[in-house]
């Protein structure tokens, strides 16, 4: 099986995001475990690093932050995307594809002129 | 955008330093993660460790968030800062001397920059001082020379790219006061030098046409800092008499505070030419200095060419063997 590979730091904010969209309202814990369950277990995502970067989304006013209880009745900080970062996530998505269909067009054996 | 809305976010929490929100974050994320492991059938000691190793440490953890959180390199700054008033404050000797070298190099650097501010930086006293120039003789001997009063004169019925045209000259006279006399230095000037340079006096009036031809009364302006130093900054100086070398003479103005006679910045008095004597009349003796403000639309150019011909023609007609040239040029910005 390939080995982990780190979670390159710009990307992890677009991975939060785009989780948030799709699980909606999400405490720090269970958007760390989705982003690795979503890559297949392929990524190890360093939980420590997690919290600064959405603390940053919550700054740039992408996410918004409030107090809430668990599955389990736990209490614990739920984060939900907010307009500005639902935006973010389109305008990311759509570099992203263009950015891999022009490598994918230079890597693939044998490119046509 | 964002960017700035980040730096406030970051600017407000310097000041409410309190990170114990992030522990309760920290503690319920480990809560969550044991749970889970616990679940999973781990023994609640092993759950925990591990939690805590895939935190990758609860204090680098916390490290990183007050780092995003707030500037640090801002709080470091402060901290130093506070540090060093702290050491400042136990040795109060030390502290005097920093300041006082500090003072010293201060007061140096804003005595020089007053100094370049005005000489150099500051735009000269008069209105459009771009269209003066300096008015100056060539012949032979010298490119730029000074002016003859006879010239002067020819010149000044002759042309007509100048809206004004006037003369000066440094002149020192012995002020006769209560204790005796007293050199001040002076500038006899033509009658409309002021006018020319676009002044007129804060008090009094200015010298009238005709004022500086020989036989006219002898009238003197004085400078805003001869007025206040001299006389006191007493109104009732204009129609006096007061005694210049020997000769009375009667104050009828007195210049504006802001007003400096840049060539002669010394100067406290203002006569006029009125010109008698050997040197005056000798059309070969240049002490005149000629300054002149160009009409609007005429460029220096024009005005050299105006002024060279006018030069020619007079030559022509003289019967001196001086070889004159006018020439101007711009006086600029210093």
């Amino acid at each position: 099986m390939g080995r982990k590979r780190d979670v390159w730091q710009g990307t992890l904010a677009l991975m939060v995001l785009k989780t948030l969209e799709t699980m909606g309202p999400q405490h720090g814990y269970g958007i760390a475990r989705r982003i690795e369950q979503t890559s297949g277990q392929q990524l190890e995502l360093n939980y420590g690093t997690l919290y600064p970067a959405l603390l940053k989304l919550e700054q740039e006013g992408a996410v918004e932050s409030a107090w809430g209880l668990s599955d389990n009745n736990r209490r614990a900080k739920f984060y939900r995307l907010t307009r500005v970062g639902r935006r973010r996530l389109e305008q990311a998505s759509r570099d992203w594809e263009q950015t891999t269909t022009i490598l994918a067009r230079f890597l693939s054996a044998g490119g046509e002129p | 955008m964002t960017a700035l809305r980040v730096l406030l976010a970051r600017l407000t929490a310097l000041w409410r330093s309190d990170d114990s929100a992030f522990r309760d974050e920290l503690a319920s994320h480990l809560q969550l993660h044991v749970d889970d492991n616990i679940t999973a059938g781990m023994p609640p000691a092993e759950a925990r460790r591990q939690a805590l190793r895939r935190l990758g440490g609860v204090e680098a953890a916390r490290r990183r968030y007050h780092e995003q959180r707030s500037l640090p390199w801002l709080e470091h700054f402060i901290q130093d800062g506070r540090f060093a008033i702290r050491q400042l404050v136990r040795e109060p000797v030390f502290a005097c001397t920093a300041v006082a070298t500090l003072g010293l190099g201060l007061a140096g650097a804003i005595v020089i920059f007053g100094f370049v501010d005005a000489v150099l930086i500051r735009p000269l006293p008069y209105p459009d001082p771009g269209r003066l120039v300096f008015v100056t003789e060539a012949n032979a001997q010298l490119p730029r020379a000074n002016l003859s009063y006879p010239d002067f004169l020819d010149w000044k019925r002759l042309r007509r790219s100048f809206d004004g045209f006037d003369v000066f000259s440094g002149r020192g006279y012995v002020l006769g006061g209560a204790n005796g006399g007293e050199m001040v230095e002076a500038a006899r000037v033509s009658d409309g030098l002021f006018r020319t340079l676009g002044v007129s006096p804060a008090l009094g009036r200015d010298f009238r046409p005709g004022e500086d031809l020989a036989g006219a009364p002898a009238t003197v302006i004085l400078s805003d800092s001869a007025w206040r130093i001299r006389f006191g900054s007493d109104p009732s100086v204009i129609g006096r008499t007061i005694r210049l070398s020997t000769e009375p003479y009667i104050v009828i103005g007195v210049l504006p505070r802001t007003f400096q006679f840049a060539p002669f910045v010394g100067a406290e008095l203002f006569t006029t030419l009125r010109p008698s004597g050997s040197c005056d009349l000798r059309r070969s003796c240049h002490g005149l200095n000629g300054v002149a403000r160009l009409r609007a639309g005429v460029t220096p150019a024009v005005a050299l060419e105006e002024m060279t011909t006018v030069a020619r023609r007079l030559e022509a007609s003289s019967r001196t063997r001086t070889a004159a040239r006018a020439r101007t040029w711009r006086r600029s910005r210093r």
